[in-house]
């Protein structure tokens, strides 16, 4: 009766633990398994505890959001007191990042290698700090005649629905990889141009060029509604008919200006 | 230090109600279907997954070594059915694996497109691997009892590891975000006021912008109670009292998320943990379920397997109920193994 009872399509773990039900009922596994639940709960806090992403370097204090930061916490030690200048509250901060991150790596790994063994990552990055300078991606094309038309710019325009579906910017997956085209150190802008770039070709036979930028404009902030802000262009790569990119990245200031 | 060892001994093997675990495996299920299905059968679903989750040979945007598109596909569709028999609660802790391992597979292999939706999922189907999730509320307890509702006891560490799971969530990201000004009075709270302008994750890019400051005051409350009950929610570990309290504002919370950015399935997900607060209002719930289906069954026998009831059925299909046994689980009320096994001094 008991082999037809385990027969039944439920759970297939089941006739395992039914074996091996004396031990797992025993005193030492009780023990056993309350040792792993307090190796797991240190595990996942210690894991989860905050840090900064990766090395706070020269590339990080020259984004925008970070800069204003900067500013702010060395307006507020004064303030209160503390006589600093941005330099020395940027190096301050570089170096205690650097000693806490050192610190922390090592201490984490094992526990990093377990949680990520578990699939259960601990990166609770959620909107740690307000962008307030976004940069949107934007795509152009020019055609064989020279004409230059824009297709879309992230949560601004979309000028050819046709090319480039609606929805599929409205994605969060694709909105993200746009967003870690402005943020990531490595070759996402290109990537995500080179996609873009491939799409539209396929879709239209007299793409000549195709153009991506990124376009910088700052936030509102609640205490300057009435500030004006511009949109400068921070970043544009150009993938030419032959499939040969040429990259034009340089400090903000730099740059045309885009429009109003 | 023995006084802490008993304590955590008694704390990881106490028993309870496995209502709350069906709950959360319900709520995952359902959020994993919207999740892949919207992947799997939406256009736009397909192609985020081509250009995110495949390689650049394949029509994606990067380099993914091996990720093609049958194999991407084929993981998310045996996904689906997994987050199928998770939901209606057939066989186990096994669909709970199953679609650990493809989400895995597929959702995390690209840090540029996953998000911490990804991550949350990943610790509730590890919850749901670890716990007795089918106990009730399931196929698995209709097989086994006859009914879909089994009051049976489960072990309650899943449950509380679930929960601690949560806690660490906000917790972290509310100390996170105390790096950020714009998170604290030293720039007005202003963040989810500047965050809401993001071309990156609003669903309303003008929305705060046209309000010519009418948003001010009202988003800066919101930050406000963001940061608070983010940095709070680990005293939900510590008493019971303020849970409805920090599951309201929660609540409030994902929703507000949920109309105004554009973040996954995380508000769905964070919210199918909440069951896990109320172990007690959720067996009483099991309890209520489980009479109404006895009055509505009328005449059937729950408390009995299926197959016992149906070898109870005479040949000429009439019912014969004193004919057979009772099941195990009708006399013993616990679940799965336990039933079977003779339970050591310790634990009687």
């Amino acid at each position: 009766m008991r082999a037809l009872f385990y027969a039944a399509p439920v759970d297939p773990f089941r006739p395992l633990f039914a074996r091996w039900a004396p031990w797992l009922l025993s005193p030492r596994w009780a023990r056993l398994r309350a040792a792993w639940l307090l190796f797991h709960v240190v595990a996942v806090a210690l894991v989860a505890f905050p840090a900064p992403i990766r090395r706070l370097d020269a590339a990080i204090w020259r984004k925008p959001a970070v800069g204003v930061e900067l500013e702010n916490w060395t307006k507020r030690l004064n303030s209160v007191g503390v006589r600093v200048t941005k330099r020395e509250v940027r190096d301050f901060a570089t170096e205690l990042a650097a000693r806490w991150l050192g610190a922390r790596n090592t201490l984490v790994a094992p526990f990093k290698a377990y949680l990520g063994a578990l699939g259960a990552p601990q990166n609770w990055y959620m909107f740690t700090g307000a962008d307030r300078a976004p940069q949107r991606f934007a795509l152009l094309f020019s055609d064989r005649n020279g004409t230059l038309s824009p297709v879309f710019e992230l949560g601004v325009r979309l000028d050819h629905p046709e090319l480039i579906d609606a929805e599929f910017l409205d994605e969060h997956r694709v909105r993200r990889a746009l967003l870690q085209t402005s943020w990531s150190r490595a070759h996402t802008f290109a990537s995500v141009c080179g996609y873009f770039a491939r799409t539209l070709r396929a879709e239209r036979g007299d793409v000549e060029e195709v153009i991506c930028e990124l376009r910088q404009q700052n936030v509102q902030h609640p205490g300057h509604l009435a500030e004006s802000r511009e949109v400068i262009v921070t970043r544009t790569l150009v993938v030419h008919a032959d499939g040969s990119a040429s990259d034009h990245w340089a400090p903000p200031k730099k740059r045309k200006k885009a429009h109003k | 230090m023995r006084r802490f060892a008993a304590w955590w001994l008694g704390l990881t093997s106490a028993r309870e109600d496995g209502t709350a675990l069906a709950l959360l495996r319900v709520l995952v299920a359902l959020s994993c279907l919207g999740l892949l299905g919207a992947l799997c059968f939406t256009a736009e679903g397909r192609q985020t997954v081509v250009f995110g989750f495949t390689d650049v040979s394949s029509g994606g945007y990067r380099k993914l070594a091996g990720a093609t598109t049958t194999l991407t596909f084929g993981l998310l569709g045996l996904g689906w059915i997994a987050a199928v028999l998770l939901l209606v609660g057939a066989f186990g802790r096994l669909p709970a694996l199953v679609l650990a391992v493809t989400t895995h597979i597929v959702l995390t292999r690209n840090d540029d497109v996953s998000g911490s939706g990804d991550a949350l999922l990943g610790a509730a189907l590890l919850v749901l691997v670890l716990g007795d999730a089918t106990c009730t509320l399931s196929v698995d307890a209709r097989l086994r009892t006859g009914s879909f509702v089994d009051g049976s006891r489960i072990a309650a560490w899943p449950r509380r590891i679930g929960l601690f799971h949560l806690t660490v969530v906000y917790v972290a990201t509310g100390l996170q975000k105390l790096v950020a000004t714009a998170w604290t009075p030293l720039d007005g709270f202003s963040a989810l006021y500047q965050i809401l302008q993001s071309p990156h994750w609003t669903r309303f890019p003008t929305l705060v912008t046209d309000g010519d400051g009418l948003w001010v005051v009202p988003l800066a409350v919101g930050t406000a109670v963001t940061v608070a009950f983010e940095l709070g929610f680990w005293l939900v570990l510590v008493s019971r009292r303020v849970r409805p309290l920090f599951a309201t504002v929660g609540v409030l919370l994902h929703l507000g998320i949920w109309i105004l950015l554009e973040v996954g399935a995380f508000s769905a997900l964070s919210l199918a943990f909440y069951p896990l607060l109320f172990p007690q209002a959720c067996a009483r719930l099991g309890l209520a379920l489980s009479t109404a289906l006895n009055r509505a069954a009328r005449g059937s026998d729950p408390g009995r397997p299926l197959a016992i009831r149906r070898a109870a059925r005479r040949s000429d299909g009439s019912r014969d109920p004193e004919s057979v046994p009772r099941a195990p689980a009708a006399k013993n009320p616990s679940c799965g193994w336990w039933q079977n096994a003779r339970r050591p001094p310790h634990l009687r």
